[in-house]
């Protein structure tokens, strides 16, 4: 149905190469991987946004590396929804079989509607729906043009929970009637639920491919440190990492506390000369020092028994990470402050390191508390934004409980 | 209300009612000035009438030839990046820096019968001096820029991944331009014609350079204020701006009708 060979796309700063896969009718492929990694831009050249430097794209027998846009059978379901404001739900549908006669067009809308439970929706503005009816009116204009390939990406991310679960009911029901489907995901609950097969890339390249639950990194396979608490921080403009103290002295009133600092050194974004200084992919060093370097001190002072000073390269930070935890009994309480906050409140990695267990209310907190520092700072041109992922599904374990 | 609040709100308030009535004032005050048998006496002047008709009509006729051109322009500025597009932006913006009778004196040097274009222009029967034509083009290579700016921006709120979604569902870019861009950029982009039509209709310098005769109505006025004083000057001053600020009332009662581009940014 769709086949990848060896597809190829350069850029100045990032290239995608020997990208191959094949995903036959009625399969769907979950494709993970870090943000930055490649993975939409895989599908910008299924779809034919982008044209590849080198490879072929196969749709059903069909090279389509060199077509238009139109006519590929693929169709894309993003992230946002993309439903035109200016039209009704009906008129959405209808875009893509404008060419249809109107009792032939009426009739597929009809159909599609039916099928995915949306005929109440059909003459609404698409600006009155809830996430999740704005998904499914998406995911219907898509299918009504009986696409071959169907390709999402992370088209449930901005869901809440009962959303998410109700459309992958609907989209594993399509995948089983045949329709071949890339689904582009972070989430491995959500690709264990739809694809028989995943691959992770990272910086450009297929690091893995197997069943899901061992290509896409789920908690299970980290360390789980109940009551773990990132505190996040930021990187000033002048390089220099700024931890939240007040944080680490609140949170720090009970337990015995071991305090991380992480230092992440990033390859790209500001050209920093650490990262290529860095001789090892991470390091870590116990600070005892209480006067060099003075966070450490601070840190010491507000109660934690160690400082951990983790330097690790932008693309090892879960290597790193692991490593970092592994040093520090699991019954100590562990206070993580990083420059890289943004990117530490990764889902999976935010997962990791909270563990499953008991989150306390004030990390909630707290975890808004160093969201907002960062979007503060983000503001007047530093540091970076919080991960909305994150926070929703700490929002949805919360919910839980 | 926190005190230092208050003063800031009085004292910006104070600022903000000085430059109103700086802009408002004369204007008030030439049409309170001017009597009814006066405005009367203006409206029913042949000379005056012809005059405000072909004013409207010429700035209308030159803003929407050049939305034909001016669109597009601004579609590319707005979503393609390209070799020297701010030396091109740049020249977009020329009229607005340079003194308008200059302008006209430039158009003057590309349409008189002496150059290539005016000559065409003979061969075909039309005379750019001295015509509606020059007239026309003058307002509106003065005037261009507010509707490019406008629409630049109007298209640029749009969401390229909703050009997106149209592509991939089969649409071409042509109807992905017309049933997806523009309609979500109509609303703006009708602000910048209007605009640009009523920057238009003000033009002196350029349009006096250009045509003298036959005489729109800022050069009728400035006739009037030579000829016969400022009493006659302001009537027909008046008449005019009634007869704009009436158009421009019915223009933002149309503009009702388009509906408002209600998308997420």
């Amino acid at each position: 149905m769709l086949q990848l060979k060896n597809v190829e796309k350069k850029f100045s700063s990032f290239s995608l190469g020997g990208i191959s896969f094949e995903v036959g009718a009625g399969e769907c492929l979950a494709v993970a991987g870090p943000s930055g990694a490649g993975k939409s831009l895989i599908l910008e050249i299924i779809s034919g946004f982008v044209r590849p430097d080198g490879g072929t794209v196969v749709v059903n027998r069909r090279d389509v590396t060199r077509s238009g846009i139109q006519g590929r059978g693929v169709g894309y379901l993003p992230q946002h929804h993309a439903l035109f404001p200016h039209m009704s739900v009906r008129e959405n549908i209808a875009y893509g079989i404008a060419g249809l006669k109107k009792e032939a067009r009426e009739e597929a809308i009809a159909h599609v509607a039916a099928e995915l439970g949306i005929e109440f929706l059909l003459d609404r503005a698409p600006l009155t729906l809830s996430g999740g009816e704005q998904q499914r009116a998406g995911l219907a204009r898509v299918l009504v043009t009986k696409p071959a390939v169907l390709l999402l990406d992370e088209s449930l991310r901005s869901l809440d929970a009962d959303a998410a679960d109700d459309m992958l009911c609907v989209l594993k029901n399509i995948n089983r009637r045949g329709l071949a489907m890339v689904h582009v995901t972070h989430d491995r609950h959500e690709a264990k639920a739809i694809a028989s097969r995943a691959i992770r890339i990272d910086a450009g390249r297929i690091a893995a491919e197997g069943p899901p639950s061992v290509v896409i990194p789920g908690r299970r396979q980290f360390i789980r440190r109940p009551g773990t608490l990132i505190v996040g921080g930021s990187r000033s403009d002048a390089g220099k990492t700024e931890f939240v103290c007040r944080v680490i002295r609140k949170f720090s009133a009970t337990n015995t506390v071991v305090a991380l600092k992480v230092t992440m050194h990033y390859e790209e974004r500001d050209r920093d000369p650490a990262y290529e200084n860095m001789p090892v992919q991470f390091s870590i060093f116990e600070e005892t020092d209480p006067a060099r370097p003075k966070d450490t001190g601070r840190m010491l002072a507000a109660g934690a028994q160690k400082v951990l000073w983790l330097k690790v390269k932008e693309r090892f930070l879960r290597e790193g990470l692991l490593a970092a935890l592994a040093r520090v009994p699991e019954e100590v309480q562990l206070v993580i402050e990083s420059n890289a906050a943004a990117t530490v409140i990764d889902p999976d990695l935010f997962l990791m390191v909270m563990g499953e267990g008991e989150v306390k209310p004030s990390a909630r907190r707290l975890l808004k508390y160093a969201s907002a520092r960062i979007a503060s700072k983000t503001a007047d041109g530093g540091g970076f934004l919080p991960d909305e992922g994150a926070l929703a599904i700490c929002d949805r374990r919360w919910a839980l409980k | 209300m926190n005190p230092r609040a208050g003063s800031f709100n009085i004292i910006f308030s104070l600022l903000g009612s000085l430059v109103l009535v700086f802009l408002v004032a004369p204007v008030a005050g030439m049409v309170l000035h001017t009597s009814m048998p006066e405005l009367a006496s203006a409206f029913g002047d042949a000379e005056v009438r012809a005059s405000i008709r072909l004013t409207l009509l010429a700035s209308l006729a030159g803003t929407l030839a050049l939305s034909v051109f001016a669109i597009p322009l601004a579609y590319l500025l707005a979503r393609k990046n390209f070799p020297l597009k701010s030396l091109v932006i740049g020249a977009i913006n020329l009229p607005v820096v340079i003194p308008h009778s200059s302008a006209g004196v430039a158009l003057l040097g590309i349409m008189s019968r002496d150059t290539f274009i005016g000559r065409a222009g003979e061969g075909l029967g039309i005379s750019f001096v001295g015509n509606p034509l020059a007239i026309a083009i003058a307002m509106a290579f003065v005037s261009l820029p507010f509707l490019v700016v406008s629409a630049v921006d109007a298209f640029g709120l749009v969401p390229v991944r909703l050009e997106k979604a149209a592509l991939s569902l089969g649409a071409g870019a042509w109807r992905v331009f017309f049933t997806i861009s523009l309609p979500l950029a109509i609303r703006p982009i009708v602000s910048g014609l209007v605009l640009m039509w009523t920057r238009g209709l003000s033009e002196f310098g350029a349009v006096l350079i250009v045509a003298y005769h036959p005489m729109v109505t800022p050069v009728l006025v400035f006739e009037r204020f030579n000829t016969f004083g400022l009493a006659h000057a302001r009537s027909v001053a008046t008449a005019f701006i009634l007869v704009t600020l009436a158009l421009l009332l019915a223009v933002k009662l149309f503009m009702r009708f388009f509906r408002a581009p209600t998308q997420e940014r």
